[in-house]
């Protein structure tokens, strides 16, 4: 019997054409036993291939290939001490210079199998410590005469692989695209040392007997290796991390005394509830030993004023006691087992949002604090997007870049690459585009890459410290922006038990902190973030109502304004239930809330129901819904409940669904509920299986999303100056300064006396930052903020004297009108003028490009005629990005004469008539119909009003094409309304 | 003394020399690009086809759905050279200080010849009717005191048109027109000069040369000079440098090794074949390869000893590609260009190292049969697929 012992999945990235999936059942089908996963320099996607062998009945070997310029081998684990020198070979593999795979192997291999084909590197492993564990590989018969003639002299027993590197034999064809896309060359052109043969597949027993008869031995060799080497590597087992509390406490009791600390400071006085609670909570994180990571989050959180906790955690009285979280729990009646219970076995899960621009400094003190060989962040493995699939396979067939982004420049963000072919047939975007060979080709191919990961990225917030070495657990590498990240991405590092910490960028934490400051600065007036309670203000409620939340953070997309608009409500509870209902599980239920929300009667499948979800007027809208329905309807422990609502959400594992269906039936009947409404009920449960918030998570948005809103209701000009600083909200800067105009701030235009690096809001103005400046050098900007503490700069020439500033940056500052104020009568271009004949100035004072005119006049810059007024708007265009002095509707004057239509603002007025609407595209969100039809709805502008409108299929396929944002359109359509929130639904487009 | 230049251009020349081979065409829709290929770009474009919106380099599919009834018509670039020699003959007539400038482009330096033919726009118009009697091209000519002006007054007129800027009014000629009819002025210094304010030729010539020179360092200088209508640069004729060129425009773009190797085999067989026929052996070779999206590579390297063996030509010419295709981008077109010509039979030295390499009797046999039965009579094996 042969075993593989060399199989790459496409975990060897840009290597390996075949799934772990494949290669496994491959293996099953021709009849081994057991396979072990080398893929090179790494254990990628060892989790992966542990549980699925383990579920197919598999006996998986875990192993890698090691490669160094000059040294190759095979290493196995025998044994858990195996595994952690294996990946700790890996780690220095990946992160030292000049690493030697001999010296390695020389100081630790007691617990691996190494197999090389190397000659020099066994001959030095087996001098120095014997040839225990040491085979020659035979991997190709043209290099195996000297390899037998080493193994006969040495001693070294041979054994055979097929250094596999796809399942089945048509599996090369994909090889040879991912290692041209990898090489950037074309097929033709791989260079034959970087391919492997076309034999290197998963063969079957009986091929590789025929492929070495004359050495029976080196194939006898595989199954005792494979023998040797243990399935079970106790990888899952729970990593905490560790805490040294001071005075070398208990981290338990230090817990216990901090949490009590905490709640008198958050309750003053402590409640019989809250008391309770507290001793649950901590009975519970005692038992699972959870203490020392709650200490490590609370450490790290302290590292910001403004965080926010999220996720479940915030369900946690325990979170909110030592300041992780902000929400209140039990007044909000926050479900505490979605976060923690007894029968949990999995870790469970603290986000905290930081400030965007703090976050690299929180991991700067993780680092320090813990050491880079305690803690490391989670990868991403990057695969193929639909676009970057078919950009590269294009790439490989050549074709000119620009015929690429023609194509891939039509294709949604978020399109799966298995279904490209369908949607560039069927989308109305290509409609006008004719894909000719080798194009189909290429999307054939393209399709193939699906889930095939290409290289490593860092996780944008999951962190991982573990009490001792982290290269014990998991191999760890170098990011090329120089922090350590472990192999597996979040899910595997999840399952083999690493806990997480998730620490994520937050724009609006920023804002907050921003608009605060600045309040502070015009006002005087202090703000403690922490205890800060906007949620009773009627004004904040009122502007949450209406919903007039641009800017407002998670509030701000047109749905969601929609939403608050229909709903009628700007109450804290409500926006809690919104931020959740808005999420694709339970969106399709929206009309239906809002129905109930405004009166409409409904009745509850069962009175058990009503009492489940009657905050939520009957409808399943968070997460942990199904837990509690699992548990009230049918019995169901707190842990069973969740592992439903896991497997759920995961749509794993259809056989276990299929035992906990038995089980919720049998648990209902045995409550008195009838099989009909039982059904009824589950099926509801499974409808609701896509992404939603848990309610701890979705208040602790609520709070922010308030605290943003109260700052747009109390001090608009901070809050949005605040915004546009941060960028990166749901809309452009040139949609901010808009709605700045319309809630009546006058946007002034950067200025080198008066501006900022950053936006700034005071009463009701907001002066434009330098940082809108584009092509500004940053040492130029912070040059003229930095000078001008010196005093305001009194003319162009001062200004130029003061801030030694190259004449690109000069010009740019002089094209935006920067300094207009300071230019004493002189035309902008004969500024740049001046900044030419200054810079030469000073150039020539330089020793180095003395010349012989040198002390000649200095040259006097000429006269020059002003800019025409279009240059002026095209430059204002070019250096801030879009137009701020005025609205560039306001240049469509002399047309809008000509027409007649409806002002967004009078919109309303005008409900179930056909009208004209003229608009400037601000945001599009595309989504598919019932029918897998796609439509948009968009929102446009005028000077007046945001309105929204919606493009049905019909309309959406006659004029996507023509959507643009640099042009405004003449939209004609029906005016409809749906609960107060009117809309357009447009049934023609043209241009204005 | 004052010179007299003439430019002379003939406007979308591969279309214009294919309405004179196939007169049926004219006043049609036409273009030039590979008909066969499926994604072929369109290379020359007649003026009918212009007004339906099309233009050199747009992709052929998307100017088919603008112009249904075009006629697509495949580049033949032996018949370009071939008229374009034809018109350098003809200019050839009026004075011997011809410098052509890419197919149907060329200055003529006329200065001293009105005894000859009259006044320089005579002469002009002259060689206009010329080339429009003996070969019915028609061509558009710009008559001045400099290369710059008269190339710039040829551009600005008609087709068929001819303008002439008399002595001392090239500034007021030039003044009124855009900055971007300036050598050297591309669209990134258009830009730097529009930020100046300077737009038209007019705005740059009321400079001083210094404030040029401040926004524009060396470059001021010419700028100023060329604003003025002022350039010195002679009419260089054609030098006679003997070399031998071999281009081949593949049938569709492709980045396929194996086909590239073919075409360029066939390039080096026919080169050698000239070589051998002209008795001469090359000592330096330059490979052109032009990409599908324009760009290009180009390497030279010397031959040493120099050859004429089409196989030895082909190794080399392989090595030389490898190095020139650094781009995994289609190739559209592969060009090879042998100079440094030495004699046939060269004088050994008595210790030098390698012999020159000689041709092998089996090429001097496939020459002989080349000659009495056509080019294609005997081809590589790999050519013949």
């Amino acid at each position: 019997m042969f075993v593989h012992l060399n199989v790459h999945s496409n975990y060897s990235f840009c290597r390996g054409a075949s799934k772990i999936e494949d290669l496994v059942d491959a293996a099953l089908a021709r009849g081994m036993p057991a396979m072990a996963l080398t893929d090179i320099n790494g254990v990628y996607g060892l989790v992966w291939f542990l549980q699925y062998a383990r579920e197919r009945g598999l006996r998986p070997i875990v192993g890698s290939e090691l490669k160094t310029e000059t040294e190759r081998a095979v290493l196995l684990a025998r044994n858990r001490q195996g595994y952690e020198t294996l990946c700790r070979i890996i780690s220095r593999r990946l992160s030292e210079e000049g690493f030697r795979l001999s010296d390695a192997l020389m100081q630790d291999r007691e617990h691996l199998v190494v197999m090389s084909d190397r000659v020099p590197l066994l001959r030095a492993l087996g001098r120095g410590n014997g040839t225990s564990g040491l085979y020659v590989e035979l991997n190709d018969p043209g290099a195996e005469p000297p390899l037998m003639d080493f193994s006969r002299r040495s001693g070294v027993p041979p054994v055979a692989t097929n250094d596999v590197y796809f399942a089945d034999p048509c599996g090369f064809s994909l090889h040879r695209l991912l290692r041209a896309i990898d090489l950037n060359t074309s097929l033709s052109r791989v260079p034959p040392e970087e391919l492997a043969g076309e034999d290197r597949w998963l063969k079957t027993a009986r091929d590789m007997a025929r492929r070495y008869p004359h050495v029976p031995g080196a194939l006898e060799n595989t199954e005792r290796i494979a023998a040797e080497c243990s399935a079970d590597l106790d990888i899952g087992r729970l990593v905490f991390p560790s805490y040294d509390p001071p005075d070398g406490a208990d981290a338990f009791e230090y817990l216990r005394e901090e949490c009590y600390r905490g709640a008198e400071w958050r309750y003053g006085e402590l409640s019989d509830s809250v008391l309770k609670r507290l001793g649950h909570e901590l009975g519970i994180i005692k038992d699972k030993g959870f203490a020392t990571y709650f200490l490590v989050v609370r450490d790290i959180v302290r590292q910001s004023g403004r965080t926010c906790g999220r996720g479940s955690a915030a369900a946690s009285l325990v979170s909110y006691c030592l300041g992780i979280t902000h929400v209140e729990p039990i007044t909000h009646n926050l479900f505490f087992e979605r976060f923690l219970n007894e029968g949990r076995s999995d870790p469970p899960d603290i986000d905290i949002d930081f400030p965007w621009d703090e976050r690299d400094r929180v991991f700067d003190y993780v680092f320090q604090k813990y050491g880079s060989c305690r803690a490391a962040m989670i990868s991403n493995h990057v695969g193929f997007g639909a676009r970057a699939a078919v950009r590269e396979v294009a790439k490989v067939y050549g074709l000119p870049e620009r015929e690429i982004n023609a194509v891939t420049g039509r294709m949604g963000y978020f399109w799966r690459v298995g279904q490209l072919e369908d949607s560039i047939r069927n989308h109305p975007v290509y409609k006008d585009m004719d894909l000719k060979p080798p194009w189909p080709e290429i999307v054939r191919l393209a399709v193939k890459l699906e889930g095939y990961p290409r290289h490593l990225s860092v996780h944008c917030g999951g962190i991982v410290v573990v009490p001792d070495r982290i290269d014990r657990y998991v191999p760890v590498e170098p990011a090329p922006k120089g922090v350590p990240i472990v192999q597996w991405e979040k899910d595997q590092a999840e399952d083999a038990g690493l806990i997480k910490i998730d620490l994520l960028g937050n724009r609006s934490l920023a804002v907050i902190r921003d608009a605060l400051a600045a309040i502070r600065e015009n006002c005087g007036t202090d703000i403690d973030y922490e205890r800060w309670d906007p949620t009773r203000d009627a004004k904040t409620r009122d502007f949450m109502r209406r919903g007039d939340t641009m800017g407002v953070f998670y509030v701000e997309s047109p749905s969601m304004r929609q939403l608050q608009k229909k709903c009628g409500t700007g109450d804290f509870d409500h926006l809690v239930i919104h931020s959740s209902i808005i999420r694709p599980a339970a969106n399709r239920y929206i009309r239906e809330y809002v129905r109930r929300l405004r009166g409409g009667a409904y009745d509850p499948l069962h009175p058990i129901l009503d009492e489940v979800l009657r905050e939520t007027y009957g409808i399943m809208v968070y997460q942990e819904d199904v837990s509690k329905i699992a548990m009230a309807m049918s019995g169901f422990s707190a842990a069973d409940a969740d592992l439903l609502r896991k497997i759920i959400s995961k749509k794993r594992a259809a056989r276990k669904l299929e035992d906990y269906r038995e089980r919720f039936h049998a648990g209902a009947a045995a409550r008195g509920v009838s099989r009909d409404v039982a059904e009824k009920v589950w099926d509801m449960i499974m409808s609701f299986s896509g992404y939603s918030f848990c309610k701890p998570h979705s208040a602790s948005y609520a709070l922010v999303s308030y605290k943003s809103c109260w700052l747009r209701a109390h001090y608009p000009a901070e809050f949005m100056a605040a915004v546009l600083t941060n960028r990166g909200g749901y809309y452009s800067a040139f949609a901010y300064v808009s709605e700045a105009r319309r809630m009546g701030l006058q946007v002034l235009m950067p200025d080198v006396n008066s501006s900022r690096r950053e936006y700034r809001g005071r009463g009701k103005k907001i002066r434009v930052g330098l940082m809108q400046l584009k092509g500004l050098r940053e040492k130029a900007l912070r040059a003229v903020v930095e000078e001008r503490r010196n005093g305001p700069y009194a003319s162009f020439e001062d200004f130029l004297r003061r801030v030694p500033l190259d004449p690109a940056d000069a010009k740019i500052l002089v094209k935006t009108g920067a300094c207009d104020s300071i230019s004493g009568g002189a035309t902008r271009p004969e500024m740049i003028w001046t900044a030419l004949a200054l810079h030469e100035r000073r150039a020539a004072r330089r020793p180095a490009v003395r010349t012989l005119f040198q002390d000649m006049d200095p040259v006097v810059p000429p006269r020059v005629p002003r800019y025409s007024a279009r240059t002026v708007l095209e430059h204002e265009i070019e250096t801030l990005d879009f137009l701020i002095s005025r609205h560039p509707l306001s240049l469509y004057a002399e047309p809008l004469s000509r027409l007649k239509y409806v002002r967004g603002a009078d919109l309303y007025k005008y409900v179930g008539r056909r009208v004209t609407a003229v608009g400037w595209w601000v945001t599009g969100k595309a989504v598919t119909t019932r029918q897998e039809e796609p439509m948009e709805f968009i929102s446009f502008e005028d000077t007046t009003a945001l309105y929204e409108t919606t493009f049905f299929p019909e309309a959406y396929a006659r004029f996507c094409h023509m959507m643009g944002r640099c042009r405004p359109y003449v939209l004609t359509g029906l005016v409809e309304e749906d609960f107060g929130a009117v809309s357009l639904t447009v049934d023609s487009v043209r241009f204005l | 003394m004052e010179r007299e230049i003439i430019y002379m251009t003939v406007a979308n020349f591969p279309v214009a020399v294919e309405r004179v081979v196939h007169p049926a065409l004219r006043g049609r829709p036409v273009v030039v690009a590979h008909r066969d290929a499926a994604r072929s770009v369109v290379a020359s474009v007649s003026a009918e086809a212009r007004t339906e919106g099309i233009c050199p380099g747009m992709a052929l599919s998307r100017a088919m759905r603008f112009c249904r009834g075009m006629i697509v018509l495949p580049p033949d670039e032996m018949l370009y050279a071939r008229a374009s020699r034809a018109i350098f003959r003809v200019l050839a007539g009026f004075s011997p200080l011809l410098e052509p400038s890419g197919h149907g482009h060329a200055y003529l330096d006329i200065t001293g010849t009105g005894r000859l033919f009259g006044p320089p726009r005579d002469t002009a118009w002259r060689a206009q009717k010329e080339i429009r009697r003996q070969l019915r091209l028609d061509a558009s000519l710009g008559v001045a005191s400099n290369k710059l002006v008269s190339r710039i007054a040829s551009e600005v007129i008609q087709p068929d048109g001819l303008r002439d800027v008399p002595h001392g009014d090239e500034p007021f000629f030039l003044s009124p027109l855009p900055v971007r009819l300036l050598p050297g002025v591309g669209p990134k210094t258009e830009e730097q000069l529009a930020d100046l304010n300077l737009r038209i030729i007019r705005d740059v010539a009321a400079m001083r040369m210094e404030h040029l020179a401040l926004a524009f360092g060396r470059f001021g200088f010419a700028l100023h000079q060329h604003a003025r209508g002022i350039d010195r640069t002679p009419v260089y004729p054609m030098l006679a440098v003997p070399s031998v060129e071999e281009a081949e425009a593949l049938p569709e773009d492709s980045n396929d090794a194996d086909l590239l190797k073919r075409v360029l085999r066939a390039i080096c067989e026919r080169a050698a074949l000239r070589l051998r026929e002209q008795r001469q052996r090359a000592g330096r070779m330059e490979l052109c390869v032009q990409y599908a999206d324009h760009r290009e590579g180009v390497r030279k390297v010397k031959i040493a000893p120099p050859l004429q063996s089409s196989a030895i030509l082909y190794t080399r010419a392989l090595a030389l590609m490898d190095r020139v295709l650094q781009r995994r981008t289609r190739v559209r077109r592969v060009c090879l260009r042998l100079e440094d010509f030495s004699a046939a039979s060269v004088q050994m030295e008595l210790f030098a190292g390698p012999a020159p390499e000689r041709c092998t009797r089996l090429e001097l046999a496939l020459d002989t049969l080349r000659h009495r039965y056509g080019e294609k009579a005997v081809v590589h094996v790999c050519l013949s697929i």
